[in-house]
């Protein structure tokens, strides 16, 4: 189960998740980020509340960051010590902007 | 009735980078034995309130020499059920329809070994590389038909973790960088290649062409490059992660544990 709350101010969105990032909400959540990102030069993912994510759910923010390469940054935040260690276990920690 | 197989999954990697991902999702222990310079590392999973028995090793070196003697000493000393190799890969598949990312895993229905052939002098060979002419002489092995119908559910479940493409796997002696060797060498031979690893032709034809009880030989690798110029180590622990992830998944959830 995946809670995806969006908020855009000018250029910049902010997506919050809240539960798991895995094989049944990941493409909840690519079809949502391809719908959102006309526009804009700022990504942020808020991971406060995401317990988990699966390789979809990391393949998801790789789609992400191919798209904001050519249009602006993206970074990750408030990232728990459960995701934090598979962001270093499979090398996003050095990939992406993570906090 | 006691099961001809003595081990349920061995596990077969190559690099530290895979090593250490597969060491994430168990807790091992370590096995010698003596006479044996080769570490094996043990540990159990459970379905259904029963416990299964898992065997690890790493191979000395990449290519297809120490994979094949590996898997000998895997399959003689531990008598494995499913000889699974998981670990990272080159994706080369070409779509129309969608693209190959970092991390997507490759599961071969069947693995060739494009490496072999002759060299000659240009004019006598379709595939010339500069001054050089190439005749091919690849092998194939299949993936035990049996097993395939379980890959195939895996792949397009909606519980599977990571992106599944199940395809040829090309094998061959040297690390690849470059797209001219994918055009002339591989896809003129099998158009519908998935993927491009070092390893895995060795280990399914060790499999198969071991003595009763066979095991099944599974290889189940993910995406770290494509095998072009742009090819760098970055995804590495990535596609090791993910492929580890899947056959996980499979021993776990789908592949058959009983006789």
């Amino acid at each position: 189960m995946l809670t995806i709350t969006k908020k855009t101010e000018n250029e910049t969105i902010t997506f919050t998740l809240e539960g798991r990032l895995d094989t049944s909400t990941a493409t909840d959540l690519e079809n949502e980020i391809k719908d959102s990102l006309s526009g804009i030069n700022e990504l942020i993912f808020d991971f406060e509340k995401l317990d988990y994510i699966s390789s979809s759910g990391l393949r998801v923010l790789l789609l992400a960051q191919k798209i904001m390469l050519k249009q602006g940054n993206m970074r990750i935040i408030n990232v728990n010590d459960d995701v934090k260690e598979i962001f270093e276990l499979t090398g996003f920690s050095d990939i992406m902007d993570i906090k | 009735m006691k099961s001809k197989y003595e081990t349920d999954v061995a596990l077969i990697t190559v690099t530290t980078t895979e090593f250490r991902a597969v060491t994430h999702f168990h807790e091992w222990k370590a096995k010698t034995f003596p006479s044996d310079e080769q570490i094996y590392d043990t540990a159990t999973f459970e379905r259904d309130g029963k416990q299964y028995s898992l065997v690890h090793a790493k191979a000395s070196e990449m290519g297809m020499t120490a994979a094949t003697a590996l898997t000998m000493k895997l399959i003689y000393t531990f008598r494995p059920r499913y000889i699974i190799m998981v670990g990272i890969a080159a994706g080369v598949v070409q779509s129309e329809y969608e693209e190959q990312m970092y991390g997507d895993v490759i599961i071969p229905d069947v693995v060739w070994n494009y490496s072999a052939g002759k060299f000659v002098s240009p004019e006598k060979a379709n595939i010339v590389y500069g001054n050089l002419g190439f005749l091919p002489r690849s092998s194939s092995e299949g993936i035990p038909e049996q097993i395939l119908p379980y890959l195939r559910q895996a792949a397009e479940s909606p519980d599977a973790p990571g992106h599944v493409y199940i395809g040829p796997m090309a094998c061959g002696s040297t690390v690849v960088a470059s797209r001219e060797l994918i055009e002339k060498q591989i896809y003129t031979q099998y158009r519908h290649t998935a993927g491009l690893d070092m390893e895995s032709y060795a280990v399914v034809y060790a499999a198969n062409h071991a003595s009763d009880p066979k095991p099944i030989p599974i290889i189940v690798k993910s995406v770290c490059d494509f095998a072009d110029y742009e090819k760098s180590d970055d995804y590495q622990r990535f596609a090791a992660y993910s492929s580890c992830e899947f056959a996980k998944y499979l021993y776990e959830k789908i592949l058959p544990l009983e006789d």
